[in-house]
């Protein structure tokens, strides 16, 4: 068949308007879809990790990232694990006991946070921790007798480092609880520096590691939960980039005894759980170590004695009292957005 | 004189308006055809064992995990929560209605998990700090 000159004009017309409208389309479409990640949630170091992965061989690194806890928990952080390195130093107390380099670095992050913050974070409360159990089936109120002699256990300045050496005293046992979420998720994030990985979110309990960049935003959202609702309600959104999130409240892992609700987060000064205005304590900053010890810190201390505490590791922090009344520190105030009419902020 | 014609004819603009719209139409199912509906997912022993597209509930039932201690689950259109278990701190039920993309519930000691999936909304957060 043989074309004239000005169908062959039309086609061409309509071919290329085709291609154009298609294009049009296309890049409508593209503009307005989410990238999704590659999303795994498991149970491991006694709480829920959840993994969002926004990169190449998802399913991969997310199975690297899970044995790599596993690891961790096993290896170095729990202490009911024969072969972790805070079972043995506790095992061998009064005794020099070599550790990974990952435990040392974090037993020295946590014991610069105590001298900080007047002992309200102490990993020398290990006595004291296993007194209450909160948590377990074995968790109960311990009399007062109990609770003034594992009081008498606690000093971190007691634990000494010699290279890769620790000792704590004899009488002593250290709890890297407020501390081994927020280790998991810095050793994650090198882990996914190594694989140079485009982004992630990783939630370790209450620590949550922000990693590289949102393919869907400028920055990643967090949500912190209502301290009074249920466990996915939340009162407030924090616009981020790459950091750590840690959250200490009143309201996990609590222990119920004749109509007293005893949280998990203890005093060291006083050997019961803390007591002030706070019921949450939202902690953010470049390393996960650091934001949960300061989250457990600073909830114990309160919003104007966390102050110095936080500025002297770079860290902002979002505080919620009983009177849903919220608290940020000046830094993180413009990234707050407070999305339930219940919440008011107070303070920047 | 040389008369130039008009680059595009009637016939031409008809073309086009009929190319836009079969475009259109093409990509209808693209744009408002994604899969919206929320999957809960149940985890026992770390491995996923059910998953229940939740919009699809007609009636409510009841799922016992068979786990020890016993974790009961109750499904409704729309959401799952733990109606029921046996752990000595019953956070799995307190944590509540299970709806949105990313609601997480677990029990701990009877090692079951149950999480929403699905397409996420643009105004939730990526993630919630607890």
């Amino acid at each position: 068949m043989i074309l004239n000159l000005g169908e062959k004009t039309t086609i061409i017309k309509l071919f290329s308007f085709s291609i154009f409208l298609c294009l049009i389309f296309i890049s409508f479409y593209g503009c307005n879809k989410k990238v999704t990640p590659y999303k795994t949630t498991n149970l491991a170091m006694g709480t829920v990790i959840s993994q969002s992965l926004y990169g190449d061989n998802a399913l991969e690194m997310s199975k690297t990232i899970t044995n790599e806890i596993k690891k961790l928990e096993n290896s170095n952080l729990s202490w009911r694990i024969d072969c972790s390195d805070v079972n043995r130093i506790n095992s061998n107390a009064g005794n020099f006991v070599k550790v990974d380099n990952c435990t040392l670095n974090w037993i020295e992050k946590s014991l610069d946070v105590s001298k900080n913050c007047g002992g309200v974070l102490d990993i020398s409360i290990g006595n004291l921790t296993r007194l209450w159990n909160i948590g377990s089936e074995d968790a109960r109120v311990p009399s007062k007798q109990e609770i003034e002699s594992a009081l008498e256990s606690i000093d971190s300045t007691a634990i000494s480092i010699s290279g890769n050496n620790i000792k704590c005293a004899a009488n002593q046992k250290i709890d890297l609880g407020a501390i081994g979420k927020g280790a998991a998720c810095d050793r994650i994030s090198e882990i996914l520096d190594e694989s140079n990985y485009k982004g992630a979110i990783i939630s370790v309990g209450g620590s949550i590691l922000l990693y590289g960049q949102n393919p869907n935003a400028d920055k990643w959202s967090v949500g912190i939960r209502n301290p009074r609702g249920e466990a996915n309600d939340y009162v407030a959104i924090l616009k981020l980039d790459k950091c750590c999130v840690s959250t200490s409240g009143d309201y996990e892992r609590v222990l119920e005894q004749d109509g007293v609700a005893y949280h998990h987060i203890l005093d060291p000064r006083t050997g019961y759980p803390s007591k002030n205005e706070f019921v949450s304590v939202t902690v953010v900053c470049d390393s996960g170590v650091l934001s949960d010890a300061l989250s457990t810190a600073c909830f114990i201390l309160g919003y104007n004695d966390s102050l110095p505490l936080l500025a002297k590791y770079n860290a902002q922090a979002v505080f919620i009292d009983k009177d849903f009344n919220v608290y940020a520190t000046s830094g993180i105030r413009n990234s707050l957005n407070i999305t339930n009419d219940s919440f008011k902020l107070v303070k920047g | 004189m040389q008369v130039s014609k008009p680059f595009f004819k009637p016939a031409d603009i008809i073309l086009v308006i009929c190319v836009a719209i079969i475009c259109f139409v093409l990509f209808l199912p693209n744009l408002f055809g994604q899969n919206s509906s929320t999957v809960a997912v149940i985890y026992k022993n770390g491995k996923e064992i059910q998953r229940i597209k939740l919009d699809s509930v007609s009636e409510s039932y009841e799922i016992d995990l068979h786990a020890e201690p016993s974790a009961i689950l109750l499904v409704e259109k729309g959401r799952i929560c733990y109606k029921h278990a046996e752990c000595h701190d019953k956070l799995c039920v307190k944590c509540g209605w299970l709806s949105k993309v990313g609601d997480t519930a677990a029990c701990l000691p009877s090692k079951t998990l149950v999480v929403i999936e699905g397409e996420s909304s643009t105004d939730e957060p990526d993630i919630i700090s607890y």
